[in-house]
């Protein structure tokens, strides 16, 4: 076993000597001289042996299917052979992997294509060396490949080096700290740089390599800059000057020492008796850092995540995925990078489109012509695992949660990709609603991802953001949590923007509830990037700390801005249970039924008086005049009104309404707020509602329907994942009720859609109940 | 290397478009990175052609033939203003491509005003040495064929030193990259014109190469 973190000397240039002692032309495959000429490849292994080499590369460079066709395993067998004899148990060898000298992707070969080669390359060697060394990378995208098919199908340690100019990039335009990033976390032995420069130009190189990675390090400059005379390579340093740079990279603490093209053994020796022991290097400082492959964000202080990347609500969106308009998404990739986001997180989960193939398409896009990091953004494994072997950078998945299925099946993937990882506060129980069960599942998230060796700082937790609007404390709960999280050193993400759901104004809201979130040590906000210049405002902040009052403040605050009367909801003359249900008023609805009782039966009270108010509020609501606090609101203050006529009803033995409407929340999504306003409002419509609640079985469905026939089934999904199983239930129910209908709705959920599974659209309450009014009528 | 009165040949000299080549200049001028691999060699005939001596470099066709009459050496290079520039201009496709469409031309005229600059210094070089140097030539035109390219990429290890990749059609990319082979004298050299195996050369006004 090669000890990576003791001295290694490697050896020198092998193709400059080849072509030198073979007289072969520049530019000829030179690892044919492992069949046509194996004493020469021979000699110049045993030179570098003799010279003091621990490991040396074998002559397979270019040895693979692109360069070689159907001669490439028996070059590379020959090669081994050449490489194991020189050796002589005195040195290691390694497997050399350079360059496929395709272009891949758009335009030249696939990266499928690019996987199949290398793979055949690690075949063709059977682990008959004893390591790997894919070497002289300019292209992060091949260098990514070729590790991966060499983890895929060998089982030998890894090195990895890339080329890099003068002014620190690759051919590419790869950074070293990005390549340090993206490949650190990816399970290789060593990282190195190679070839391009000399020993002088690698110096600042090799420095900032070492402060980007804790691996160890590996240098293998040229004996300086390239000329070419008459066919010849030539190169401007002599062994003294090379060894003298090499003794100072070695002092950095850079143990693992050799030389590129235009060393010769001589340099080699030199080198071995210049660098003698074990230097010591400067401690590695852990930090957060996400990689594209020509930048890294280090996610220190709060860093924006571009949110717009994403179908969910968004109907052009949706159409330009249907239709595959990429050129839309990426340009709102591009807009995003151009107006402040530091990260973008790509989301292209549309039920009845082909998620992977669009996640695919859409992450090879954005890399061309974006350099922001990119966070890959799906509730499907699958999907994550394509995008995160495409994706030619550090990226962060979005995300893991409490559920176990979740987490066996999305760490691994951390851990094999080198992602960073987002861990949501929820589990099977669904969201905690109190701080303390939100810490307990982030902190047993952090514990599964440190016990899988996912490192702290790539860990960033999610303490959810719920809808204000629908739940008192959301905000104070979240930040709550997130600061007890920021206390055990993880890292911290939250989607901004949900905190305004049916709230006017909602950037006032957004932008407050990201300065408070920033203040409590938010990391990571995913959010528009527009957003992140707008002043918060103190009502949105009374608002969010369920100051007594500030809804009512913040509503009036919202709607002086948009000149909007609020008499206009209600005005003078209108009926007193208008009034009251309209103003969110309860009490002054329950007195209004029992005095209205007292003159008319509790049917004509409900559909005179009642149903009007709130006829009234969902065209409010529609019109934007009311938002979602004053629906509840009113849905509540009715439902005090009509307790009064159920108790009449029952007193008078009247029957209760045979009008059943059968609820839920499909399975495997716990997102039922939706759910719930519709069975408020629903229910004040005189409907008899059975609510069966969220990650509802399929069978639990059929059975409620079967119990309640005849009635009307209502099914809601937010995720484009369950979208699936709402169509599964349908599929089920219709079974046994083939003309049962069925309402369905939720943020992913379009008309089309709807159709497609046999359901009816409602967008909305208001939508469910005219529909229902329809079927029933 | 390239101004925007150059770049208003194209785009037309009114206010706007002089707006527009000032914007293409700079954007330009701040993602190329001019970088090149260049070498010399003696010629060798072969039967199907001409080759540089200790390389794989065939230089395949007539017109090749007759601009190096009389030459027993070869100047040869790859040169690139890099990946950044085709990166920007991707990018501009989306957003404003009126601009995208600028910065390409642009783009490539920076790398041939590059070209230009290598040829220029090597043909001083030789002069002092008293020998001369013909006008470059590149692979695609006339009839030397534009598969020709891999063989200056492996000659002159371009994959290797500049990050050269070749397209499945035979592009290189990064997209404004050259290569080209020049003729070395001892005595003077073919003077013509690079219209001459120009394939617009019937439909060309003359108006936009610098021939």
């Amino acid at each position: 076993m090669i000890d990576f973190r003791g001295r290694i000397i490697l050896d020198g240039a092998t193709g400059s000597l080849l072509s030198e002692r073979s007289g072969a032309p520049a530019g000829y495959r030179l690892e044919k001289l492992n069949v046509e000429n194996p004493d020469v490849v021979y000699s110049v292994h045993r030179d570098y042996v003799d010279a003091g080499s621990n490991v040396i590369y074998t002559n397979t460079f270019g040895a693979n299917p692109l360069k070689l066709g159907a001669e490439t395993g028996e070059v590379i067998k020959a090669a081994i052979e050449i490489a194991r004899k020189a050796a002589g148990g005195k040195a290691y060898v390694a497997l050399d992997v350079g360059p496929l000298g395709k272009l891949i992707g758009e335009g030249g070969i696939s990266f499928d294509e690019a996987y199949e080669n290398y793979a055949a390359v690690i075949r063709a060697a059977e682990d008959k060396t004893d390591v790997i060394v894919i070497e002289t990378m300019t292209d992060l995208a091949d260098a990514r490949i070729a590790l991966l098919a060499a983890k895929e199908n060998s089982s030998l340690p890894i090195m990895l080096s890339m080329s890099f100019e003068e002014n620190g990039r690759s051919a590419f335009g790869t950074d070293i700290e990005s390549f340090a990033r993206t490949v650190s976390g990816m399970g290789v032995s060593a990282i190195g740089i190679n070839c391009s420069v000399g020993p002088f130009q690698m110096l600042p190189m090799a420095e900032k390599l070492l402060s980007c990675t804790k691996l160890p390090v590996f240098i293998k400059p040229n004996a300086g800059m390239p000329r070419f005379e008459n066919g010849r390579t030539v190169y401007d340093i002599d062994k003294v000057q090379f060894c003298d740079a090499m003794k100072k990279i070695h002092s950095l603490g850079v143990n693992i020492l050799g030389g590129c093209c235009g060393t010769t053994p001589d340099y080699i020796r030199t080198l071995a008796e210049e660098t003698a022991g074990v230097a010591e290097r400067p401690e590695y400082r852990p930090v957060r850092a996400l990689s594209s492959s020509t930048s890294t964000v280090i996610v220190e202080g709060m860093k924006v995540v571009g949110e717009r990347i994403n179908p969910t609500g968004k109907k052009v969106f949706q159409k330009a995925l249907r239709e595959g308009d990429f050129d839309y998404i990426l340009a709102q990739g591009i807009e995003q990078a151009q107006s402040g986001a530091d990260v973008l997180d790509v989301n292209v989960g549309l039920n009845g489109t082909d998620e992977k193939a669009n996640m695919v398409r859409v992450v090879e896009g954005l890399q061309k012509v974006v350099s922001k990091p990119l966070v890959i953004d799906s509730s499907s494994p699958e999907v994550l695992e394509a995008a995160l072997r495409r994706y030619n950078g550090k990226a962060l998945i979005n995300s893991v949660n409490g559920k176990k299925s979740s987490i066996d099946s999305v760490l691994p993937l951390a851990k094999k990709y080198g992602a960073a990882v987002v861990c949501l506060a929820l589990d099977e129980n669904g969201i905690p609603d109190t701080i303390e069960g939100r810490v307990a599942i982030g902190k047993m998230l952090v514990a599964e991802c440190l016990k899988r060796g996912i490192e702290k700082e790539d860990i960033y937790v999610d303490t959810l953001t719920m809808a204000q609007s629908a739940q008192k404390g959301s905000a104070v709960c979240t930040l709550g949590a997130l600061g007890e999280i920021k206390k055990t050193g993880a890292g911290t993400i939250l989607g901004v923007s949900n905190i305004s759901f049916g709230m006017p104004h909602r950037e006032d809201i957004n932008a407050c509830f990201l300065s408070m979130a920033k203040d409590a040590g938010l990391d990571l906000a995913i959010i528009n990037p527009s957003l992140i210049n707008i002043k918060p405002s103190d009502y949105a902040r009374d608002f969010l700390l369920d100051k007594q009052g500030a809804v009512e403040e913040y509503i009036a605050y919202a709607a002086k801005t948009d000149s909007v009367k609020t008499e206009e909801l209600a005005p003078e003359g209108a009926p007193d249970m208008t009034k009251a249900i309209v103003g969110g008023m309860g009490s002054l609805a329950k007195e209004t039924a029992e005095k209205l009782i007292k003159d008319m039966s509790p049917l004509d009270v409900a559909a005179k008086h009642i149903i009007p108010a709130l006829d009234r509020v969902g065209e409010l609501y529609e019109s934007g005049k009311i938002f979602l606090p004053q629906l509840i609101a009113a849905a509540d203050s009715a439902k005090q009104a009509f307790a009064v006529l159920e108790e009449k009803m029952k007193e008078s033995g009247e029957a209760e309404g045979d009008r059943c409407f059968v609820l839920a929340t499909v399975k495997g999504d716990i997102h039922d707020i939706g759910k719930n306003i519709v069975k408020a409002v629903v229910s004040n419509y005189g409907f008899k509602v059975i609510d069966l609640g969220r990650d509802v079985d399929y069978k639990t469905v059929l059975d409620a329907v079967e119990k309640n026939y005849p009635c009307v089934l209502g099914l809601s999904a937010l995720m484009t994942t369950t979208a699936q199983n709402m169509a599964d239930t349908i599929g089920l129910v219709r079974q046994k009720y083939p003309d049962l209908p069925v309402l369905v709705g939720g943020a992913v959920i379009t008309p089309e859609y709807a159709k497609s599974i046999g359901g009816i659209y409602c967008k909305d309450a208001n939508a469910t109940v005219r529909e229902l009014k329809k079927i029933f009528a | 290397m390239i101004t925007e009165k150059q770049l208003a040949v194209y785009l037309g000299k009114d206010e706007g478009a002089l707006e527009l080549a000032r914007r293409a200049v700079a954007e330009v001028e701040k993602t190329a990175r001019c970088r090149c691999v260049e070498a010399t060699g003696r010629l060798i005939a072969e039967e199907d052609g001409l080759r540089v001596e200790n390389t794989v470099l065939k230089l395949y066709g007539n017109d090749i033939a007759r601009l190096l009459e009389g030459c027993d050496a070869v100047y040869y290079f790859c040169a690139t203003i890099g990946s950044e520039t085709d990166r920007l201009i991707e990018s501009l496709k989306l957003t404003d491509l009126t601009l995208a469409y600028a910065v390409d031309l642009c783009a490539g005229l920076w790398v041939d005003a590059y070209c230009d600059e290598l040829e220029k210094n090597q043909r001083a070089r030789l002069e002092e040495k008293g020998k001369s140097l013909t006008r470059r030539f590149s692979c695609g035109y006339g009839d030397m064929p534009l598969a020709s390219q891999a063989s200056f990429i492996d000659a002159l290890k371009a994959d290797k030193f500049l990050g050269i990749r070749m397209t499945e059609g035979g592009m290189m990319i990064p997209s404004k990259t050259v290569s080209a082979v020049a003729g070395i004298s001892d005595g003077p050299v073919n003077g013509g014109r690079r219209c001459d195996v120009c394939v617009k050369r019937g439909s060309c006004d003359g108006g936009i190469c610098s021939d």
